[in-house]
């Protein structure tokens, strides 16, 4: 995890002005999951149309970055062109589509979950880098006890156990979170 | 106010796997995508022979002066030469 | 029916499918329940355990996690393994052999995968129960060995359907983690199981 990863949205955007690649490179990564998301899991589009709406998303926040009034409105900027983006592909496919699109209520409730993560996510960029890892490595990317033990090199055994208290951890940088204005961040 | 337990953190992690790699890395080369495009364009304003050439066909005049852009480049390469 | 209706049967339909001749679910998809059943218990134990036990309730999200992605996995390996089925059952057609045959090893690899992530959680749901036997209290020490064994007789389930796929050899790695799974499982319920005797 970089030092670019503690930056927040609006000094991150700030960097990508300047025209630093690795500042750039580290928006995408903060977003991308995020993005990925709402359209598989919020608008379930298909792989190519997620794809698409993907790549133009960050070729939109690439191109228009200068325009964004408010640096630490990154985020809703981003949720705001994706959702857009996700509709106008919806469109594009026609009424053949018509009865895969998520019913209103369940994209909404679908959509709030998915900034919940986020919101999840943030906090954990705080963590040491090994309960990140381990975390993001179980729950994220499902991998098991024994390739998560292989590759951050820990005894095998104690694996189960550190993911509990990296998971207790977090969850009381949320409830600190939760009770009062912090530095986070958005 | 939000509250969380293990539990329901852990059911959110689950909601943010990774995006595919190919589509990260494609995402951060747009600066360098950009920069490709940016000198093809100057290119072709001072050279008529490159312009000229990228009209008639632009996908063979980009390999014959060694270029290799991506899908993004020659899409917004072909949106701009065949508005000129 | 097709597979993505499989978790919305009630227990006896589910079952009454699986006893039906010559189609899926099969053996995978029962291997599969098995580990997810095994991290319920798993859950129900450490939720129980929380007034005791510092990590309880990080044992119980990680169970709970695991047994989402075995019930997931129940429906996967029903598709897989008829996809498989409907390649092998074309191999001896007319027209591109090259193409058939790539299109079938593609399909026999799919379908040895997913035992093999089966095989696999199978052995995290096992380390979990024998976690969580070593922690909980006694009323639910019988529970966390039931779980071990369940998980454990998944585990060894599809580490065989592993090795019995048509394009796993000898030596293939994903035979020597499959086995390395059902020994991992069988050595957590092994020690679980003698905890309580």
């Amino acid at each position: 995890m970089s030092q670019l990863s503690t930056l927040s949205d609006a000094e991150l955007v700030q960097r990508c002005r300047e025209g630093n690649t690795d500042a750039w490179n580290e928006l995408v990564e903060r977003f991308s999951r995020y993005v990925y998301a709402v359209c598989t899991r919020g608008y379930r589009l298909s792989e190519e149309d997620a794809d698409d709406v993907f790549q133009e998303v960050f070729t939109r926040v690439f191109t228009h970055l200068d325009t964004l009034r408010n640096d630490a409105a990154l985020r809703p900027w981003i949720a705001q062109l994706t959702r857009r983006l996700c509709l106008d592909s919806i469109t594009k496919r026609g009424r053949e589509q018509a009865t895969d699109e998520p019913m209103a209520e369940e994209l909404a409730a679908d959509l709030a979950e998915i900034d919940e993560a986020f919101t999840v996510r943030e906090a954990l960029a705080t963590l040491s880098d090994t309960c990140q890892e381990m975390l993001d490595r179980f729950f994220a990317r499902d991998q098991s006890y024994r390739t998560i033990s292989d590759e951050l090199d820990l005894p095998s055994g104690t694996v189960a156990s550190r993911i509990a208290r990296c998971l207790s951890k977090l969850r009381t940088e949320l409830e600190g979170r939760n009770e009062g204005p912090r530095g986070s961040r958005g | 106010m939000t509250t969380y337990d293990d539990e329901r953190i852990g059911e959110l992690l689950r909601v943010l796997p990774p995006a595919p790699e190919g589509w990260v890395r494609a995402a951060q080369e747009l600066p360098a995508a950009r920069r490709s495009l940016d000198e093809i364009v100057a290119r072709a304003e001072a050279d008529l022979a490159f312009r000229q050439a990228l009209v008639a066909d632009l996908e063979s005049a980009l390999q014959l002066e060694g270029y290799e852009p991506d899908r993004r480049v020659v899409d917004e390469l072909k949106r701009r030469f065949s508005e000129s | 029916m097709e597979t993505e209706d499989y978790l919305d049967l009630r227990i006896d339909e589910f079952l009454d499918r699986l006893a039906e001749g010559g189609r899926a679910p099969g053996g995978g998809s029962a291997a599969a329940l098995a580990v997810a059943f095994a991290a319920g218990l798993v859950a129900m134990v450490a939720r129980c355990s929380r007034g005791s036990w510092e990590d309880a309730a990080g044992v119980a999200a990680q169970s709970l996690a695991i047994k989402e992605r075995a019930a997931q996995l129940a429906r996967t390996d029903a598709d897989a393994w008829q996809q498989a089925s409907a390649a092998l059952g074309e191999a001896g057609a007319d027209g591109d052999a090259e193409g058939r045959d790539r299109e079938l090893e593609q399909k026999l690899g799919h379908a040895a995968a997913v035992p093999l992530e089966i095989a696999e959680l199978g052995a995290d749901a096992a380390a979990l129960a024998a976690l969580v036997g070593e922690y909980c209290e006694g009323a639910y020490r019988a529970d966390a060995a039931a779980a071990a064994a369940l998980a454990s007789g998944g585990a060894s389930a599809a580490a065989h359907l592993v090795q019995v796929n048509l394009t796993v050899q000898e030596g293939d790695e994903r035979l020597k983690r499959a086995r390395a799974s059902e020994q991992a499982a069988a050595e957590s319920a092994k020690r679980t199981l003698a905890s309580i005797r």
